[in-house]
């Protein structure tokens, strides 16, 4: 995967700060910014980064933590702030990654 | 993953609003007539939006078969995004999909597929004319579009694509009104440089995907059903030359021959004179010899099932 990163997978649940590192590398990785200039209590739509999107995100997300992510979920998760703390509290609800 | 809800609520109320907006203007015109005012506005929005779309949206942002001055880009996305056609990195996003699957299960708009269901000559026609706009997949930009979102002046066109289509209504509406200093001139403006406008474009840019994936020429052998049809390709600019465009997606021009009018590669060059744009692409003549249909392949090269029953045929 091209947009992967150097950041092992969690074991376990993952706390909400190392899904937001993950996020803020992953979209700086992307869209060849500095994580600096990665906000993450704004829209990720401020990105380019929308339903189109969705699908890739979640999918590479849901890869590092071998969980299924549902891109839905980014309709209401829409900073990376929210969506790293919904994964961090719903982790065990999320069903674990289907082998492709 | 399944188109939004909000996407499929845009499609249909642009489809509706710009017909309504037509049966409106074709009304009016049995008591106003219809003059210079709104066949100038429809054919100046036409020419503009149909640029924008064939240019700007397709050669340019799904193909990058040109490099171009960014105000240049600017001005083809917003044109583009004036058609309608939705904003430039979905558009484009799509249209790459439909060249890596052409004709084939996963392709957004095929006659021949939908998903792995084999689709009927009319459920077809259908399907790829108008059905696909509502229920196709949202595209996937990251794996598509990687090239597009990394340019922040491109994510900010697409982000504006509403303005972009408000525009396009908005200017033929404010030309009538000052070319006739009246109200009535504006609506004139808007219900033809607008609705009616946007009406025509968009079935006839459908049309390339309906009827230049069934009838018409194939002088390639490549995969897919693509067609080449001069009916097609007048009014859109060059886009007809379908089958061509298939067998060389990267060629920012579509017309091979002198005779295959391509008004959009004509744009090109006329960019291309001014400066404007540069490498622009075209096939060698060495590629399109070797890529021409013999005269017992056309049609051979479809979808893989077509592939692995014609290595199947015993040798000549």
């Amino acid at each position: 995967m091209s947009t992967a990163q150097s950041l092992p997978p969690p074991s376990g649940a993952p706390d909400a700060a190392v899904v937001k590192e993950w996020l803020v590398g992953y979209i700086a990785q992307l869209l060849e910014l500095d994580r600096s200039e990665v906000r993450t209590n704004v829209s990720m739509n401020r990105y380019g980064l929308d339903s189109m999107s969705a699908v890739s995100l979640t999918g590479d997300l849901g890869a590092w933590l071998d969980r299924e992510v549902d891109p839905r979920l980014l309709y209401k998760q829409k900073t990376i702030d929210s969506l790293a703390d919904y994964v961090a509290q719903n982790h065990a609800t999320m069903p674990p990654r289907r082998k492709k | 993953m399944e188109n939004t809800p909000r996407n499929k609520l845009s499609t249909v109320a642009g489809f509706a609003v710009s017909f309504i907006g037509t049966v409106v203007a074709v009304a009016l015109a049995f008591r106003w007539g219809i003059g210079a005012l709104e066949l100038g506005l429809l054919a100046l929005m036409y020419a503009l939006t149909m640029t924008g779309v064939t240019v700007g949206y397709h050669r340019y942002f799904s193909h990058r078969s040109f490099e171009a001055h960014p105000a240049v880009a600017a001005a083809l996305a917003i044109l583009g995004g004036m058609a309608g056609l939705g904003p430039v990195i979905f558009w484009a996003s799509n249209h790459r999909v439909h060249h890596r699957y052409t004709d084939a299960p996963g392709d957004p708009h095929s006659p021949y597929y939908w998903g792995e269901e084999k689709l009927g000559t009319l459920r077809g026609l259908w399907h790829s004319h108008m059905g696909w706009t509502y229920r196709h997949s949202v595209p996937d930009s990251i794996t598509y579009s990687r090239d597009l979102l990394r340019s922040p002046l491109f994510r900010q066109l697409n982000s504006l694509y509403f303005v972009w289509l408000a525009l396009g209504l908005a200017l033929p509406a404010l030309l009538g009104g000052l070319l006739t200093w009246s109200l009535e001139g504006a609506l004139r403006g808007l219900l033809w440089g607008g609705f009616v406008r946007a009406f025509v474009v968009a079935q006839i840019g459908l049309a390339v995907g309906s009827i230049c994936h069934t009838l018409g020429s194939r002088p390639f052998a490549i995969r897919g059903h693509a067609t080449n049809n001069v009916l097609v390709a007048l009014p859109t600019f060059g886009e007809g030359w379908h089958q061509n465009h298939h067998a060389f997606p990267a060629s920012a021009i579509f017309g091979f021959h002198w005779w295959q009018v391509d008004v959009g590669g004509w744009v090109i060059r006329g960019f291309e004179a001014l400066g404007w744009v540069w490498k622009v692409k075209v096939p060698t003549k060495e590629s399109l010899e070797n890529r021409r249909a013999g005269p017992d392949e056309e049609d051979w090269w479809g979808t893989l099932p077509a592939r692995e029953a014609k290595a199947a045929l015993p040798p000549k």
